[in-house]
């Protein structure tokens, strides 16, 4: 179920060599904007996420966390994607939040992703939330209309609820 | 395969007559019922044989003498006899049945014929000549006399036979068909009197089982099902409903793809339900046939009155206890006796259906999420995609019948299309497809509702003293335990505010945020200033990312509390500004620094923020005024977890563990760290423990797989999806 369509992630041993090629202009932009966030995200409280009433976007805030650890930096090697996830309080492409998971640097962040991303995702909060908690089967989520997906099918089956951390509860 | 049998006869099936109480074979009488009436009256014993019996390979010979053509026709096709037998069972096909093959069809001698005579009649006596002759002659003799004797209503006389050198198949196709015979044709005799006839004919043909009861073993889970989920009807009752359903099932379309939709379009999204409930207030009026009239007629105007009700989808009113009485007394479950209202005789006995409806009750709406959720708490999985390939069998089969008296086919066709990959292939997929749709439709739909789902089957609903056992299970840790009985606690005295709210402690320390929110939600209905819930309402909704409303719950404690309630400002506010509630906090620690509940809700408000350290800092300053609050370890090691310091994290995990071994949450934290280290191996031990403790516990039935998966056991996946506890448990000791 979580595992897509393709058996594992192993086989992604072709995907950073097409990377690489891919976005010239992206990587370049992207370190300009990258100290602005830092400075935000040093602040005592963090910003990164802030201003956003998504409980995606605490999930993300987490993610972002999760990838300064080892088992974040092992994901960029095992991924090496970057996704880039349209998120809807309620209704599918109304008021979307736009976060970028990128997996080949090993970052998170609020806004569109300066290139282009080998995915995009569209869902709503909920639905963001149940895939990620491995509640929710990305394939019949798919079907059922609840995600709309841009950009390479094979990136896209990569997307499983295990990248993503789980929140310890209180 | 299993309905084959049904069909052609073979094996053990009895199933006696036409008022079934085996389902399948109501079943297979509704699917087949349409052909057969047409069928039977062609083959009326008696009728000459038309021309167009021509299905039957070659045109049949026009016998002269009446009766008889019909016993003569030749068969040679061994399914056939299956087919014929199916379609309504002329007692003459019966006998056919056994006609050995090879005796030509054409050119019957009349001395043959005149020689069939002499035995059919004699065998209406008793007295007859000895039989003799070849072995399928006198074999045919016996079982028409036996018939004979059926007919004329008295006991079958054994007649002496030679030794008829019947193989054990041949037995068995006897004794299995006689029972069914015998019960069609003395339906209104008692079943004493069918079963020594048939012994009697077993007997002299030297077979020697005796008859067999109605069926069991083809489908004893199904079979299981049933008793269980009817256990609280009379025998009567449960032949009827099933019966009923099963041929209403059977009337629908065959095709499985189309049989949620057609169901809906049938009946609308309710339509089960409603059904279902019209069925138990009938059943309970039948248990309480002693009662008078007029509380029957009180029960049927709530339950009237009920269903209107029902049809309002507000879920507070569908919560009110308003209706909680309108429909316990449509159920019979309370009785209005002298203006005293009275727990009736069926609340007992309808345990689970009283469950059923609350739920239903609960939440409306949503017919697919009751299915869904039966499915998914009473592990009926197996049940439904049983159910639903046995279904696309039978389908199959109804057409397999058809074809074949259409078409000359032969045996292995048939066993390979009923047999083979179609049924498998087709069906099942898509019932897992299914099922894993509304189970989705479930998860989306239920989070944002906020009704509590009681559990079926509950053994403490009747419990002299609920709350009390409730307390005591919570006090030993059996939480699960704990949560049957509060939950009759609560079904008892709905008002009953601490038996909420401990019930919501019990989810959330049992791992269920969800519950947890819906029984603190109830608890503040019933007190709306309670402290401790509502800081259990902003702890659980802070679990499930819900800022929002947890800001607001803090806020309402502050509000409510009789020492800092003058901090806030008069003015209520439904949308509190995070940075100024932490403000007011931090005054309030100012004024009784001592006071561990403030630094509590201080630490879950910086883990709203995110603010991390603070929130361990004050999680830590509580803990050295509570030391032995193992909840609050357990949220130091939560907020540890989740800003990366999964080390320690599981020091404190293993705090509150020392303090509370049965503690679910902290078992499942306990994975969740493991898991977000990337140690997989060790996490689905922590998850097998949490579900072990709790199999409701579905964030950590999911989270086990994800890390199964991760840890490249996909050969333990189908145990978790199909929580088998056992084999999880052995494969992964703690």
């Amino acid at each position: 179920m979580d595992c897509l369509l393709l058996p594992a992630s192993r086989d992604c041993s072709t995907s950073p060599q097409n990377r690489t090629s891919s976005p010239p202009l992206a990587s370049p932009s992207c370190n300009l904007s990258l100290p602005v966030r830092l400075c935000a995200a040093t602040r005592s409280s963090p910003a990164e996420m802030d201003g956003s009433s998504l409980k995606s976007a605490q999930l993300l805030e987490q993610m972002r966390l999760h990838m300064a650890t080892d088992a974040g930096k092992e994901l960029t090697k095992k991924v090496g994607l970057v996704y880039q996830l349209n998120i809807a309080p309620k209704k599918l492409g109304v008021d979307e939040e736009i976060f970028v998971v990128d997996l080949k640097k090993g970052e998170v962040s609020k806004g569109p992703y300066q290139g282009k991303p080998d995915a995009t995702f569209s869902f709503t909060d909920n639905d963001f939330l149940g895939i990620a908690s491995g509640k929710t089967n990305p394939q019949i989520a798919f079907i059922r209309g609840a995600i709309k997906i841009k950009g390479s099918i094979a990136a896209a089956q990569k997307f499983t609820p295990d990248i993503f951390p789980k929140p310890a509860k209180l | 395969m299993a309905m084959r049998h049904l069909i052609t006869g073979q094996n053990s099936c009895a199933p006696d007559g036409a008022s079934s109480s085996n389902p399948l074979n109501a079943f297979a009488n509704a699917v087949l019922g349409q052909s057969s009436k047409t069928r039977s009256i062609k083959e009326l014993p008696g009728s000459v044989s038309v021309p167009s019996t021509s299905d039957f390979g070659t045109a049949a010979p026009l016998s002269t003498i009446p009766g008889s053509d019909d016993e003569f026709k030749q068969d040679q096709r061994p399914l056939a006899r299956g087919a014929d037998f199916i379609r309504g069972g002329p007692a003459n096909d019966w006998i056919e049945s056994f006609r050995p093959p090879g005796v030509p069809e054409f050119g019957v001698t009349e001395s043959q014929v005149a020689e069939f005579d002499q035995i059919y009649n004699n065998t209406g006596t008793t007295i007859g000549p000895p039989l003799d002759g070849p072995p399928q002659r006198v074999l045919s003799g016996v079982l028409h006399s036996f018939l004979a004797s059926g007919r004329a209503g008295v006991p079958f006389q054994p007649v002496p036979v030679p030794a008829l050198g019947l193989s054990e198949s041949d037995k068995q196709c006897i004794r299995d068909r006689s029972c069914i015979m015998a019960r069609h044709i003395l339906a209104d005799q008692p079943e004493e009197y069918i079963q020594a006839q048939v012994n009697t004919l077993l007997h002299s043909l030297d077979i020697d089982n005796r008859m067999r009861g109605p069926m069991h073993g083809q489908y004893p889970e199904l079979e299981q099902y049933w008793n269980q989920s009817q256990s609280s009807m009379g025998p009567a009752s449960m032949h009827n409903a099933a019966d009923k359903w099963i041929t209403e099932f059977g009337n629908q379309n065959n095709n499985p793809e189309s049989w949620a939709n057609s169901f809906e379009q049938q009946y609308g999204p309710n339509g089960w339900a409603s059904e279902f409930e019209q069925h138990q207030s009938q059943m309970a009026m039948g248990q309480m046939g002693g009662a008078n009239m007029a509380s029957l007629a009180a029960m049927e105007q709530s339950r009237m009155l009920a269903q209107t009700l029902a049809s309002n989808n507000d879920p507070k009113f569908q919560n009110s206890k308003f209706f909680q009485f309108v429909s316990k007394m449509s159920r019979g479950e309370l009785i209005i006796e002298d203006n005293q209202v009275k727990q009736g005789s069926a609340s007992q006995s309808n345990g689970w259906a009283d469950e059923f409806q609350t739920q239903y009750n609960a939440n409306a709406n949503t017919w697919a999420d009751q299915f869904a959720h039966e499915e998914l708490s009473q592990g009926a999985d197996k049940w439904a995609s049983e159910f639903s390939s046995q279904h696309n069998q039978g389908a199959l089969n109804e057409s397999w019948v058809d074809e074949f008296s259409k078409l000359n086919v032969t045996d292995e066709w048939a066993e390979e299309f009923s047999g083979g990959g179609f049924g498998e292939s087709s069906a099942d997929p898509w019932a897992d497809e299914f099922q894993e749709q509304l189970s989705s439709f479930k998860q989306s739909s239920g989070a944002s509702r906020g009704v509590y789902v009681f559990s079926e089957m509950n053994p403490y609903v009747g419990h002299p003293n609920p709350m009390q056992e409730g307390q005591e299970l919570f006090r030993k840790g059996l939480l699960s335990e704990a949560v049957l009985a509060l939950e009759a606690e609560v079904l008892k005295n709905p008002d009953n505010a601490e038996g909420w709210r401990l019930l919501g402690v019990t989810h959330a320390e049992n791992d269920d945020d969800q519950q947890a929110i819906a029984a603190m939600m109830r608890a503040q209905e019933a007190n709306p200033t309670n402290l401790e819930v509502l800081l259990a309402l902003g702890v659980s909704h802070t679990n499930e990312l819900e800022q929002g409303e947890a800001l607001r719950y803090l806020y309402r404690w502050l509000q409510n509390h009789p020492k800092y309630g003058g901090l806030a400002p008069p003015q209520s506010t439904d949308s509190p500004y995070g940075p100024d509630v932490v403000r007011l906090f931090n005054e309030a620690a100012q004024m009784s620094p001592e006071d561990a509940d403030v630094h509590i809700v201080l630490g879950v408000l910086y883990n709203l923020s995110r603010e991390y350290d603070k929130a361990i800092a004050s999680f830590k300053t509580a803990l050295q005024l509570k030391p032995q609050d193992y909840s609050l370890w357990n949220k130091l090691g939560a907020t540890q977890a989740n800003s990366i310091q999964s080390a320690d994290a599981i020091l404190a995990y293993q705090k509150a563990l020392d303090l509370k071994p049965n503690y679910v949450r902290a078992w499942a934290n306990m994975g969740i760290s493991y898991a977000n280290q990337g140690l997989y191996e060790d996490s689905i031990r922590y998850y097998v423990r949490a579900v072990a403790m709790n199999p409701k516990a579905d964030n950590a039935w999911q989270y086990l797989r994800i890390s199964l998966s991760n840890a490249s056991r996909a050969d333990m996946i189908a145990a978790c999806d199909a929580r088998n506890l056992d084999a999880l448990q052995k494969e992964f000791p703690l």
